[in-house]
């Protein structure tokens, strides 16, 4: 038996955690802290440009796993949220001379093994074809979350992880049984027996099909499943906090594609309507969560919620929803990540607060010019990557056959609102003076030269994204068949 | 001299351009090179008229179209040209308005003498008068309503001459706007012409409206070409059409025009910027009254008459509007103090003479219409000379209260002269002075085509006109001098400012005799063969009678002024009296109109509705979302039993909606 | 020439990087580079129009390339149908123009500005390559990602560099004009969905049923969604507070050019692509319009801050470009693309002497201002001009804009009464006009001089210069308007043609 070229990448994302976790045992700490923090992101990349490279034309199987072409662009997100999340890391490291206002993880290395391990799970997700290894798939991506979000020594980090797992827990039952109920239904866990068995006119198999799909809400934080998302946010490290807000959505979003490509393609017009019904509320919800919000994590994670609700939406179309959600992924992890490295630096010797950011576009002009831009990105406005992402997603909901205009008016007017406190946010940053007392206590800003050169780097991304069509164009060859 | 008319239009505006880029701090240069310009414009209208009357040609064929410039295209038959119409009327208007801007130019020199921003007023002036040319040689409608707007402009500007006094700035915008809101009927009339009746040029709307007055009454006897046929075929299209609240297109369209001559020419009830005009300098108010500005109302009125004639209801509207008028100013005048303001509503009450004049004529009786043209022509002559004097009588004793004159004609002789002949040339005193041809022809036309009751009002005011001049004479020239003796030690008669008097004095008697020669001067605008009907001479006592009104009216103003001391020292507690003093206080209705009802009744709840509801309602949805996101944020409570208790809630809802349930 | 074309938004963009290298200490080179700039785009537009002039670009019927001047494609975001699609025909031109002068003149009017000017012009430039964009896109997507690059600058400029509520003022104007964006998005979307395609001129062309069905609802959209940056009732909220503390080169442009990126919008977007919209939806728009014209101007009678003033004239004076366009005929689109070229700059010289007098007087209020003709009568004189502009003198370009508009009101047959009876009141709007634009006048440069009004000093040279320049247009478009009209008439004959088929 020859193995696919495109298992490649799941092999060695295995092997990576493998090696990462020996060097951090068996290594010196001289060389641990080279091998485990570089080894691991340069090792994600690595990994990322192979998934690029070994990207099938046609589905590849290996049993019951099986890699589509449309996840390839999923699997680079991972590979890129990942690789981000690391380098995110370094200033909660030890031994980089640093101290981040929250102190340090308590074990770097396990924290960056976590992150491997959980893009391991998130791989597997992408490649199942059976309810089994996607629940198994789901579960390597979250559990290993539960951990990370405890990983500093302070209270709201052990609130948080404490919280995500009593409401993951729960979320988990809710698929597990949600997969019984799919299987009784079914007769078969496999996804292409489930396809031609699983129709509308069992309800019987709604029960398991609402049950899975909260199960997926609660890892898309789509509303009304987002309500762990702005605690566990403001709780987690940053970068386990960057990582949820990112990677572990994607994954949900490849699973939730998954299914409803896969064993729920009969149930069509009724899955539309409760895609309506969630985007709906989660882009009300969120929207309406992040105005008037003083802490800039919990900030992210309503305009969060409200952007899976756009997601979800593009959910309700036709063809155009794959490749427009995965485009979209793409520039909102980078939109994200731009925001959360900003934050980061601006967090490590002081409260993300708003108050705390007036003036930065003195203090730091560079860092008030990405996080203006990651704004700006994330309202979707051009020329950066968001804009596209965002119309296309639009697009989707307007394809012949699906249309939701009313749900497209309902989604723009919701833009519109984002828009506000997205500009809030550029309105504290550039044009509200810092009261004296926001002022006085602020130490000067340290940016380490990695996560300057990340910045700069993920700035020029989502501006080249935004214009220049070749990245958009792969994914659309990748997933728009 | 036909072919080379557009300099006379130019050489008014180089005056204004030179005048107010290069010459406006150099009064004595402005002042020169305005005259130069304007005598220069005087000479070629002069040469023009004097060519014109020496052809043989003098009705309606003379129309020439010296030259046309195509300005912009409107649509593909509609094209919005500039150029020059010169006939009859247009000349006879150019003559007047060149010669009497030459002289209150030169008037002006005396007048303003002391003035210092006199470098803006004569250019100013010479921009006036460009406006006014413009006007009266348009070809087209959107001609003239583009000079007429710039009459308007130039008025704005020269009453407001003084702007730092605020009265004057007030009538400024007084008159302005008054003729603007005149204008909007005006612009709204043109665009009906344009868009039903196929076309903007005098030429084709007047020939296809005789061509269909004359199929009326069976005679269809020329053809037609261009704009013409257009006009004459949408005009046949639209006979007999209900139209709109009872009226048809054509008079719409007619009497929308009418009402922007209406408004220029002051006519009741829009004549209320006319008496507060007189805020602006004296040799302004002087052009204003006598060649420009209020003579354009009539003169569009006269260049349109075939068209009106045609519309069913539009003449009795000209006529009823002038008969008012003439009436309503004549017995407001007999009750004013200010010298100008007499002279303000004289003009009024002369306008609605020339007006009814108009509307008494029909396209068979014509009369009417040459009478109209003819009293233009006379009382250009004389009102300008009675401005004159009126200005250098201010001038003089510094006031514009006659209470506080009287006895000046030892003073000032050569004015005293000069307006003795100008008061009996508007009295109507008979024979020697132009007045009273013009306006016994005007009396007689009405009457002879069956206007009795307009005739009679003619009478009246003849009277009236009569009395308050005499009374506006007594008192300033006559018996003792009222005022501050101080004043009238330095009181003179500057020579700039007597010299065009001097010269205006001719034109009041004289201009009278052309009616006696025939006047083939004042052939009509109307084509074909309907010749000047002579007026019938079978209301033969109406000389008489019109006679015996002015003599009478000078007798009692003679009995009541002339002949003792008056006291102006108790106001008058008759009602009568003072309504009429106080100008039967239609200002007041005005200011009751604007001020109460149209700020604090329209424009204030409009802002009140942009601030409260449309402004209100974009607020009030920022404000329900701010109330939205604190339920949101109540919830977000931290508290993990409620995050569970709402998931569970949300997961039924999903199955809800998805059926499962 | 395709490349000239797109220099036009290139070049700015250019500037506006090349600026954020300059050390910000040096604001001689930033002004210098700024006015560098904004002559090389006057001088660009100015080849390019000599360029079409002299070409035969004269008939514009017939197949979908021809119509454009320059026009250059290429696949850009394809997969989901978009192209960059740019071309020019005369009516993209002359805005070009107008925006180019005006931008010149906005640029010598922020000669002033020293704190933050680096930033300021850097912004002033992406709204320009914005503006610019929107003019010679002929792809909806394209166009509409152009228009949304203007608005951040816009929302960055007032909120930093404005006065008063500067802030709020900003936010608002931002989140109105993206509400239009919304409905612009929801138009969008329909027509992809019937046309699976972006491309104007395809568009235009195509006549399915299922375009034709979904333009009824479509249509409102998109007219609306460029109706809301056009200010039309009843949102015109956005722009009186937008203008009134945006800082004076802004206010210029923004009520001079970008307000008329809404009309370009609704002409070019709406109008041309969904003639059976516009038929069916006409009506409405034309009673919005007519209101706008009319409510504009009552309010400008109560207002008393000269931008205030100046805003809601704004708004009557754009309501006339939808007045004009909803008439749906030839006269009538001509006379709206006459009134955009005229007012943009009637109202940037007003707003340009605004700030001239702000700068003297430091109030706006017009009951705090008086005489001011005796102590700046350079000042004073153009603003009576200007003031003779708004209210729309022959010899001024609104006079010719504002004629055929009316004339438009009662062309052809006069059985729709609701045109007429709209019609009889935008021109009774022209009364209104003359009272608040005299008492504004009056007060403010007539009467006596207010008490600290001996220290005022009339316009420096800096200041003369975009005011002539401005004051120069006017008069030309109003004496010699035969080519711009000529232009414009061209290029409006395949919306002509697409509306009567």
């Amino acid at each position: 038996m020859t193995l696919p070229t495109a298992l490649w990448t799941d092999i060695a994302l295995g092997s990576l955690a493998c090696i990462i976790l020996l060097s951090e045992s068996l290594l010196g700490p001289r060389l641990r802290k080279a091998i485990v923090f570089h080894g691991a992101w340069i090792g994600l990349v690595l990994i990322g440009i192979l998934t690029v490279c070994t990207a099938p034309e046609s589905e590849q199987a290996i049993g019951n796993y099986l890699i589509r072409p449309w996840t390839i662009p999923f699997r680079l997100c991972f590979c890129i949220a990942g690789a981000l999340s690391v380098l995110l890391s370094r200033n909660l490291l030890s031994g980089t001379g640093h101290t981040h206002r929250r102190g340090l993880l308590v074990s770097g290395g396990v924290h960056i093994f976590l992150i491997i391990c959980s893009t391991l799970g998130m791989f597997v997700v992408t490649g199942a074809q059976d309810l089994i290894t996607f629940l198994v798939g789901i579960e390597l991506a979250t559990i290993p979350l539960y951990v990370q979000a405890a990983m500093l020594r302070d209270d709201f980090s052990s609130e948080a992880s404490a919280k995500y797992l009593i409401i993951g827990s729960l979320s988990t039952a809710f698929t597990v049984f949600g997969i019984s109920y799919l299987y009784g239904a079914g007769n078969s866990v496999h996804f292409d027996t489930l396809a031609q068995t699983l129709t509308a006119d069992k309800h019987f198999a709604w029960v398991g099909v609402i049950f899975v799909l909260a199960g997926i809400g609660f890892k898309l934080s789509a509303a009304p499943f987002h309500m762990w998302a702005p605690d566990i946010y403001d709780g987690a490290p940053p970068p386990v906090t960057a990582y949820i807000a990112s990677s572990s959505k994607a994954a949900g979003l490849a699973g939730l594609i998954l299914l409803v490509y896969g064993p729920f393609q009969q149930l069509g017009a009724d899955l539309e309507n409760i895609f309506m019904f969630l985007a709906i509320i989660s882009m009300t919800i969120g929207n309406l969560g992040a105005l008037r919000q003083k802490r800039f994590n919990r900030f992210m994670a309503w305009s969060s919620v409200a952007q899976i609700g756009f997601v979800l939406m593009a959910l309700t179309g036709g063809d155009l929803a794959i490749p427009s959600i995965a485009f979209y992924l793409l520039v909102y992890i980078i939109g994200n990540f731009i925001a959360f490295f900003v934050v980061n630096c601006l967090a490590s010797n002081r409260p993300e607060t708003f108050s705390n950011m007036r003036g930065l576009s003195k203090q730091s002009p560079l860092l008030a010019l990405c996080l203006l831009i990651s704004m700006f990105s994330l309202a979707g406005i051009p020329p950066l990557g968001g804009f596209f992402g965002k119309f296309e997603l639009f697009l989707a909901a307007a394809q012949p056959g699906h249309e939701h205009f009313y749900l497209i008016l309902f989604a723009a007017i919701n833009a519109v609102v984002s828009l506000y406190y997205y500009m809030i946010v550029v309105k504290d940053i550039y044009i509200t003076e810092p009261t004296h007392a926001d002022n006085s206590t602020c130490p000067a800003i340290a940016i380490l030269p990695s996560q300057r050169l990340t910045l700069v780097v993920l700035v020029i991304a989502i501006i080249v994204l935004g214009v220049w069509p070749a990245a958009h164009s792969w994914i659309f060859t990748l997933a728009g068949s | 001299m036909i072919e080379s008319s557009w300099m006379i239009l130019l050489l008014p505006f180089i005056s204004f351009i030179g005048g107010i880029l290069f010459l406006h701090k150099q009064p004595k240069l402005a002042a020169g090179f305005s005259i130069l310009c304007n005598g220069a414009a005087m000479v070629m209208a002069l040469i023009l008229a004097v060519g014109f009357l020496s052809s043989d040609d003098t009705g309606y064929h003379a129309l020439a179209h010296t030259w046309s410039y195509d300005w912009f295209a409107i649509t593909d038959t509609l094209t919005v040209s500039i150029g020059a119409l010169l006939d009859p009327i247009s000349i006879m208007m150019l003559v007047v308005i060149t010669v009497i801007s030459t002289l209150v130019h030169t008037y002006s020199i005396g007048y303003m003498e002391n003035d210092a921003s006199a470098g803006r007023f004569f250019p100013l002036l010479s921009f006036f008068v460009f406006s006014m040319l413009g006007l009266v040689i348009a070809p087209t409608l959107v001609q003239m309503f583009v000079f007429w707007e710039l009459v308007g402009v130039s008025s704005y500007m020269l009453i407001g001459f003084w702007y730092h006094k605020p009265s004057a700035v007030a009538a400024s915008k007084k008159a302005f706007i008054i003729t603007r809101f005149a204008d909007a009927f005006f612009l709204t009339g043109i665009i009906l012409m344009a868009t039903q009746f196929g076309s903007i040029g005098f030429d084709a709307i007047n020939q296809g409206a005789t061509a269909f007055s004359s199929m009326n009454t069976a005679n269809p006897s020329f053809s037609l070409e261009g704009g013409a046929v257009q006009v004459f075929t949408a005009l046949a299209a639209q006979e007999g059409s209900a139209g709109f609240l009872g009226l048809n297109l054509l008079s719409w369209a007619t009497i929308l025009i009418f009402i922007g001559g209406w408004g220029k020419s002051a006519m009741f009830p829009l004549h209320v910027w006319l008496p507060d005009a007189m805020e602006g300098p004296t040799p302004v108010s002087s052009i204003i009254h006598s060649a420009t500005m209020v003579v354009a109302g009539i003169y569009l009125t006269a260049r349109l008459f075939p068209v009106f004639a045609v519309a069913e209801y539009t003449l009795s509207v000209v006529e009823f509007t002038g008969a008012i008028t003439a009436l309503f100013a004549a017995i407001i005048a007999c009750t004013q103090r200010d010298i100008k303001r007499i002279l303000a509503f004289s003009t009024l009450s002369q306008l609605g003479y020339m007006m009814f004049s108009l509307g008494v004529a029909d396209m068979e009786h014509t009369a009417g219409f040459t009478a109209s043209m003819f009293h233009v022509f006379t009382h250009a002559f004389f009102k300008c000379l009675l401005f004159l004097s009126a200005g250098l009588i201010i001038h003089s004793v510094h006031s514009n209260d006659i209470a506080l004159m009287g006895g000046l004609r030892k003073k000032l002789k050569g004015t005293y002269f000069v307006t003795l002949l100008a008061v009996c040339a508007i009295a109507g005193v008979p024979f020697l002075f132009s007045g009273f041809w013009s306006k016994e022809e005007i009396i007689m036309a009405a009457w002879s085509n069956g206007h009795q009751c307009s005739a009679i009002i003619g009478l009246l005011v003849g009277g009236l006109t009569a009395f308050y001049m005499g009374r506006y004479f007594f008192l300033i020239f006559h018996g003792e001098y009222r005022g501050d003796a101080h004043h009238l030690e330095h009181a003179h008669e500057n020579k700039f400012m007597l010299f065009p008097m001097v010269l205006l004095a001719i034109p009041t008697i004289i201009a009278g005799y052309p009616m006696l020669t025939g006047h083939t001067f004042f052939n009509t605008v109307i084509p074909q063969a309907t010749l000047p009907t002579h007026p019938d001479h079978s209301a033969s006592w109406i000389m008489p009678v019109a006679i015996a009104m002015a003599i009478g009216g000078l007798l009692v103003a003679w009995l009541k002024y002339g002949r003792r001391a008056v006291s102006f020292d108790t106001p008058s507690t008759n009602i009568v009296y003072r309504c009429i003093s106080n100008k039967f206080y239609i200002d007041e209705c005005y200011i009751f109109v604007t001020k109460k009802i149209i700020f604090r009744c329209v424009a204030a709840p409009m802002k009140l509705c942009d601030d409260y509801i449309v402004d209100g309602i974009i607020h009030s949805s920022a404000a329900i979302m701010r109330g939205c996101a604190a339920v949101i944020r109540h919830w977000q409570n931290g508290q993990t039993h409620v995050y569970l208790g709402l998931m569970i809630i949300g997961l039924a809802l999903l199955a809800w909606f998805g059926g499962a349930l | 020439m395709p490349f000239l074309l797109n220099c036009t938004w290139i070049l700015p963009t250019l500037i506006a990087l090349s600026l954020m290298f300059v050390p910000k200490q040096k604001v001689g080179v930033i002004r210098g580079m700024s006015v560098a700039g904004v002559l090389g785009i006057l001088a660009l537009v100015v080849s390019l129009i000599i360029a079409f002039l002299a070409g035969d670009y004269a008939s514009p019927v017939g197949s979908a390339e021809t119509t454009l001047a320059f026009s250059y494609r290429t696949p850009w975001f394809e997969a989901i149908g978009n192209q960059f699609y740019t071309g020019v025909d005369g009516f993209s031109l002359l805005m070009m123009l107008m925006a180019s002068i005006i931008a010149l003149c906005g640029v010598l009017v922020s000669w002033t500005i020293t704190d933050r000017c680096k930033e300021f012009f850097i912004l002033l430039f992406i709204l320009l390559a914005g503006t610019f964009g929107c003019f010679i896109s002929f792809d909806l997507l394209t166009f509409f990602l152009f228009n949304e690059i203007t608005l951040i600058p816009t929302y960055l400029l007032i909120a930093i560099f404005g006065s008063g509520k500067k802030e709020f003022a900003a936010m608002k104007l931002n989140l109105m004009l993206f509400g239009g964006s919304a409905l612009i998005i929801l138009g969008m979307a329909g027509t992809y969905s019937a046309t699976g395609s972006f491309d104007m001129i395809a568009i235009a062309n195509n006549q399915s049923e299922t375009l034709g069905s979904i333009a009824m609802w479509a249509f409102p959209a998109l007219f609306m969604g460029f109706g809301i940056l056009g200010s039309v009732f009843p949102f015109h909220t956005w722009s009186p507070v937008g203008h009134a503390s945006a800082p004076t080169a802004i206010s210029m442009f923004l009520a001079g050019v970008h307000m008329k990126l809404g009309g370009y919008g609704c002409l070019r977007a709406a109008i041309y692509l969904m003639p059976e919209g516009a038929q069916e939806w006409m009506p409405l728009f034309m009673v919005l319009a007519t209101i706008s014209v009319v409510y504009g101007a009552f309010i400008a009678i109560r207002q008393r801050d000269l931008k205030y003033i100046n805003a809601y004239a704004s708004i009557s004076h754009v309501g006339l470009v939808t007045f004009g366009f909803a008439t749906l005929t030839a006269v009538g689109l001509k006379g709206g693309v006459l009134q955009m070229i005229s007012h943009g700059f009637v109202t940037a010289v007003v707003f340009a002497l605004i700030g001239c007098i702000y700068g003297r007087t430091h109030t706006r209020n017009i009951d705090e201002m008086g005489g001011l003709m005796k102590k700046i009568p350079f000042l004073s004189v153009c603003f009576v001009l200007a003031g003779f502009a708004v209210v729309g003198m022959p010899g001024t370009s609104s006079f010719v804009a504002e004629l055929t508009i009316f004339i438009a009101g009662f062309s052809g047959s006069l059985d729709d009464t609701l045109r007429l009876v709209c019609g009889a009141l935008c021109i009774s709007s022209i009364v209104i006009t003359a009272v608040y634009v005299l008492r504004t006048v009056n007060s403010v440069v007539h009467g006596p001089l207010v008490d600290n009004g001996h220290e005022f000093t009339d316009a420096r040279f800096i200041e003369k210069v975009p005011l002539i320049i401005l004051l120069t247009c006017i008069f030309a478009m109003g004496l010699f308007p035969g080519w711009i009209i000529e232009l414009a008439e061209q290029s409006l004959t395949p919306v002509v043609t697409n509306l009567g088929r």
